[in-house]
């Protein structure tokens, strides 16, 4: 499935860049938001729940306008070096708040991210409250940006796709499940915990660069909002934790979902979007994947002859 | 179905596609005008864009009560741009390559604005854009010939303020705004225009808006001992202000606030009597304009105009329909040229005109009024020419 | 200032007592809390514009209010997430809140709404001091509830057995006593006394559908530094955070923008250094 999902992805700025540039618009505005959900969920595999996935989106977004606008540093150079400063970030911040769990962790992330804000507001230095103008990613051509956001997302999934074939799969899972646990299993549960928020603060630093020189302006209130921060989250719960395809979906269906309330229900989307929210977590707390093998196993429990399996 | 029947259907719906495209053009002379609109209905400007949208439909009623616009009906499609960046650029795209708009209307917060024009960067379109008054959005379309904007820029709010200001004998201003970029933007602004009309800021100090004390910064402002408070915040805000002015017994010679809008209730605060507002219209504006649209407004929505984005809003549609009357066509050279000729004197009281600015090609109003709230009515005390009433100056606070 | 920030802890207390003892019985995080809180402001605006009810003495209507619409909402929705994860509980949460700040919005529209009660501006002298008269009403309004809450904690069965679920949810069901009637109840109160710092907002200042968000926040600093389920500390960490707050705005330069850092800083010294909070 993933690969047909893929396939669209990249066959669809062909066909839109000649006939119909609102979608790929759409689609690119999709994708930044894939990849901020993939990134939450690798982090989330540990157990970590972060709020402060805005604050690296925000510092890469930051980095990379400082870096071009005062310094003449290239684009390209700039949005790497925004992934860079979001990682050095993340280990700062993984290592200060390695013993803290479940609801401590996410409040100490959320006051991290807040506590940007306000010094990027303050401060003359990064445009204070105005904000800061960006120059434009390959000359703000359309087709050449998605191909971009593509190329980002790609790692992404490469990304995450590896790290839940390979061992670091266990590792993460024993920590989120356990963590004296896993350390008396012979985890090392530092390293592992760090480098998840590395990894993850990365692709949003990246991401947050490549929005700043897409839509050419940032300000501390967009960059790190707490809006950010949610959006990845719920999109992955949506979708389907812990897993690379259930944040795709997650992304994917909210985002093209709001874009098409937003047409038809005029004042009411942000409500929806509230009580979908409430009631995905009531009634589908495995997200959308969950829905799926849930129905799946079923079909296989009507055919005849099928072996007893537990409900899912 | 056989082979048969394959082929008649085949060739009947050949037969339709052709029907339907020969009908094409004579359907092409009742095609409304399509206007596309960019506002925020939902997200942190939702209430000044559901404000604009109903200006809108004010506007649109009146032309099409009439023959319309080159014997054509007007449609304004509305797209929500939910103060999201990306949401405006996409809506930007659909407006202009799907729905094949013939101009775009709307505009408020800042980000947006420059997310959309860097997408009118590279399909250029009749932009007659109401809203965003940082100048990092006019510095981004300086040279754009279609780029018409409507609402003052930051340092024009700046100019009438201070001009406001020298007009009462006012020498010293202390200065307190919300640190968010509307306050901040104002409050860099004002150095300059302050110095320009020989006023002295001698207080200087930001805000969260939405805090719940403000007590500590009025008891500063007030130990500054200045002429003025001039307090720039969103609405929000000028309840804590006024009444912890009172409590702190903080009477400067006049308090300036300057919030896009004022809380509903504010009328009857006994705390706000006497502070005055800078805005780009009132309520109680009394040109005869502004008097039959306020009418019209509550005949329509049942309540009164809060903000003064419905009458710009109603501005903007009611101009962009005259300039494709008077071009006689959509085309986009004729369209400019048509807005650039603009002389219109609506409810906003202020006669429009586009001039150069200081960085942009085309700007409609540059002037704020300024007005005192004199027993629950917002008197308008300057300019001198629209003045309905005297200025209270110093203002009797606490008596 | 030291005047300033102990009236302005009142109202932080006052905003944060119902988060914590949500927070301490249950274990639910309540992201809404900030709207259950708007939603009493908003009650204690239409009770004064349309029936001249002061909000004093609008409380017990607006408690009673607050409390029936909370239990509501734990029976329709938080009931069924109390065994999942954290993460769900505050997802789900979140979602109510987003749902009722629209709902707000759709219902009395965006724009803000102030009483016009007739002290609002009152101040009275206390020795050399002026103070304002409703952030002093407020200040003992909190105090009162605030020892009362521990007065019911301490004394009542009711009280005992929130306790005694607060520390071990099996250990209470093992004595006999009904757990789910417990969160209820708790979590109704937590409501209630959310709804009652709302009136007390409209009675100083004004309402909108947007004023949730700040006072969730800023209960949770509070009870973050306080300790989670912590409820007498939740008075000391107010004044904590008020007196900090009003420190940094009078004496740093330009200290009214910086004063909003304040309590995140506090948050993140207080996680690091001692995470079960300053005043266990």
């Amino acid at each position: 499935m993933a690969a047909v999902v893929l396939l669209v992805m990249i066959i669809l700025p062909v066909w839109a860049s000649r006939a119909q540039p609102y979608y790929l618009q759409v689609a690119l505005n999709v994708l930044i938001f894939a990849v901020l959900a993939l990134s939450w969920d690798l982090l989330a595999r540990t157990g970590q729940l972060s709020l402060a996935h805005a604050a690296f989106y925000g510092l890469g977004g930051y980095t990379t306008t400082l870096l071009t606008t005062r310094a003449g540093v290239p684009i390209a150079a700039g949005i790497l070096a925004g992934g860079i400063v979001a990682v050095v970030a993340a280990i700062a911040l993984g290592m200060l708040t390695l013993r803290l769990r479940g609801i401590y962790f996410a409040i100490a992330t959320l006051a991290f991210s807040e506590t940007l804000r306000v010094i990027t507001k303050q401060l003359r230095f990064t445009g204070g409250s105005a904000g800061l103008v960006a120059p434009p990613l390959l000359g703000g051509s359309l087709p050449a940006q998605y191909a971009v956001i593509l190329g980002i997302l790609l790692l992404a999934v490469l990304t995450s796709w590896q790290v839940s074939r390979s061992r670091w799969r266990y590792a993460f899972t024993a920590i989120r499940t356990n963590e004296e646990v896993a350390a008396v299993m012979g985890v090392n549960v530092v390293r592992f915990k760090v480098l998840a928020f590395a990894i993850s603060a990365f692709f949003a630093g990246v991401t947050g660069a490549y929005y700043a020189h897409v839509f050419l302006f940032i300000n501390p209130f967009e960059a790190y909002s707490l809006a950010v921060s949610v959006g990845a989250l719920v999109a992955p719960i949506f979708g389907g934790l812990y897993t690379t395809i259930g944040p795709l979906l997650g992304a994917t269906a909210l985002r093209v979902g709001e874009e098409a309330l937003r047409s038809t229900v005029r004042s009411g989307s942000q409500i929806l979007y509230g009580l979908i929210l409430a009631v995905v977590i009531l009634y589908m707390p495995r997200g959308l994947l969950g829905v799926w093998a849930s129905m799946v196993s079923r079909r296989a429990r009507r055919a005849p002859g099928a072996s007893t399996k537990g409900a899912s | 179905m056989n082979k048969t029947g394959q082929g008649v259907a085949a060739l009947l719906a050949l037969l339709a596609l052709v029907v339907a495209g020969s009908l094409h053009p004579v359907q092409a002379q009742r095609e409304p005008i399509k206007i596309g609109a960019i506002i925020p209905l939902t997200g942190p400007s939702g209430v000044s864009g559901q404000a604009m949208q109903k200006g809108y439909q004010l506007a649109l009623d009146e032309i099409n009560r009439g023959q319309g616009v080159l014997g054509r009906r007007v449609e304004v499609l509305v797209e929500d741009d939910r103060g999201d960046p990306p949401t405006g650029s996409a809506a930007f795209l659909k407006l202009v390559t799907r729905d094949r708009v013939d101009a775009l209307i709307g505009g408020l917060q800042s980000s947006v604005s420059i997310a959309v024009a860097s997408q009118a960067r590279q399909r250029p379109i009749l932009m007659a854009w109401t809203g965003a008054a940082s100048t990092l959005v006019e510095r981004l379309l300086a040279e754009a010939d279609w780029f018409f904007h409507y609402h003052p820029w930051e340092y024009h709010n700046a100019d009438s303020t201070f001009g406001f200001l020298r007009s009462t004998g006012a020498k010293t201003i202390a200065l307190a705004y919300e640190d968010g970029p509307f306050g901040s933007g104002s409050a860099d602004a004002s150095g300059a225009f302050a110095k320009n009309y020989g006023l002295n800021v001698i207080f200087n100090e930001g805000f969260k808006t939405g805090s719940p004390d403000l007590t500590p910064l009025l008891t500063k402002a007030k130990a500054s001992g200045a002429d003025a408070l001039v307090f720039v915040s969103f609405d929000q805000d000028v309840v804590p202000m006024a009444t912890q002015a009172r409590q702190v017994a903080y009477n400067p010679k006049l308090i300036l606030a300057a919030p896009p809008s004022w809380p509903v209730g504010f009328e009857k605060l006994g705390a706000g009597n006497y502070i005055a507002g800078m805005a780009v219209w009132t309520a109680e504006n009394s040109h005869q304009a502004s008097r039959l649209f306020v009418r019209r407004y509550k005949e329509k929505f049942n309540e009164d105009p809060t903000s003064y984005w419905a009458p710009l809003a109603y501005t903007n549609l009611i101009t962009v329909a005259d300039a494709i009357k008077r071009a006689g066509s959509t085309d986009l050279n004729a369209l400019v040229a048509a807005m650039k000729a603009t002389e219109y004197e609506g409810p906003i009281g202020l006669p429009l005109t586009f001039k150069r600015s200081i960085y942009g090609k085309n700007q409609g109003f540059t002037k704020l009024i300024a007005f005192q709230w004199q027993n629950g009515k917002q008197v308008v005390v300057w300019p001198s020419e629209i003045a309905g009433g005297k200025l209270a100056y110093p203002a009797p606070y606490g008596r | 200032m030291v005047i300033f920030g102990v009236l302005r802890s009142g109202l932080y207390s006052l905003t944060s007592v119902g988060l914590a003892l949500s927070v301490g019985v249950i274990g639910i995080v309540n992201f809404a809390h900030g709207e259950f809180l708007m939603l009493g402001a908003y009650l204690g605006y239409w009770l004064f514009v349309s029936y001249g009810v002061d909000p004093l003495l609008a409380i017990p209507i607006g408690a009673a209010v607050l409390f029936a619409l909370g239990g509501v909402v734990y029976r329709v929705s938080i009931q069924r997430v109390l065994h999942a994860p954290e993460l769900n509980q505050m997802l789900l949460t979140f979602g109510i809140s987003i749902f009722l700040q629209n709902l707000a919005v759709i219902l009395w529209t965006g724009d803000p709404r102030t009483a016009a009660v007739s002290y609002k501006a009152r101040a009275i002298a206390l020795g050399p001091f002026t103070v304002g008269f409703p952030q002093l009403v407020v200040f003992g309004l909190a105090m009162a509830l605030t020892l009362g809450l521990y007065a019911v904690l301490g004394g009542s069965r009711i009280g005992k057995a929130m306790r005694a679920v607060a520390q071990s949810r099996l250990g209470a069901s093992l004595l006999g006593i009904e757990v789910d009637r417990i969160y209820l109840l708790a979590f109704g109160l937590s409501t209630a006394l959310a709804g009652t710092a709302g009136l007390m907002i409209t009675l100083q200042l004004s309402t909108s559908p947007f004023i949730g968000l700040l006072y969730t926040l800023k209960a949770f600093s509070i009870i973050v530094i306080a300790g989670l389920g912590n409820i007498n500390g939740v008075i000391y960490a107010s004044l904590v955070l008020g007196l900090s707050e009003a420190f940094v705005e009078f004496y740093v330069p330009q200290g009214g923008g910086w004063a909003e850092g304040v309590f995140f800083v506090l948050i993140l010294l207080v996680l690091m250094v001692r995470p079960r909070g300053l005043f266990r």
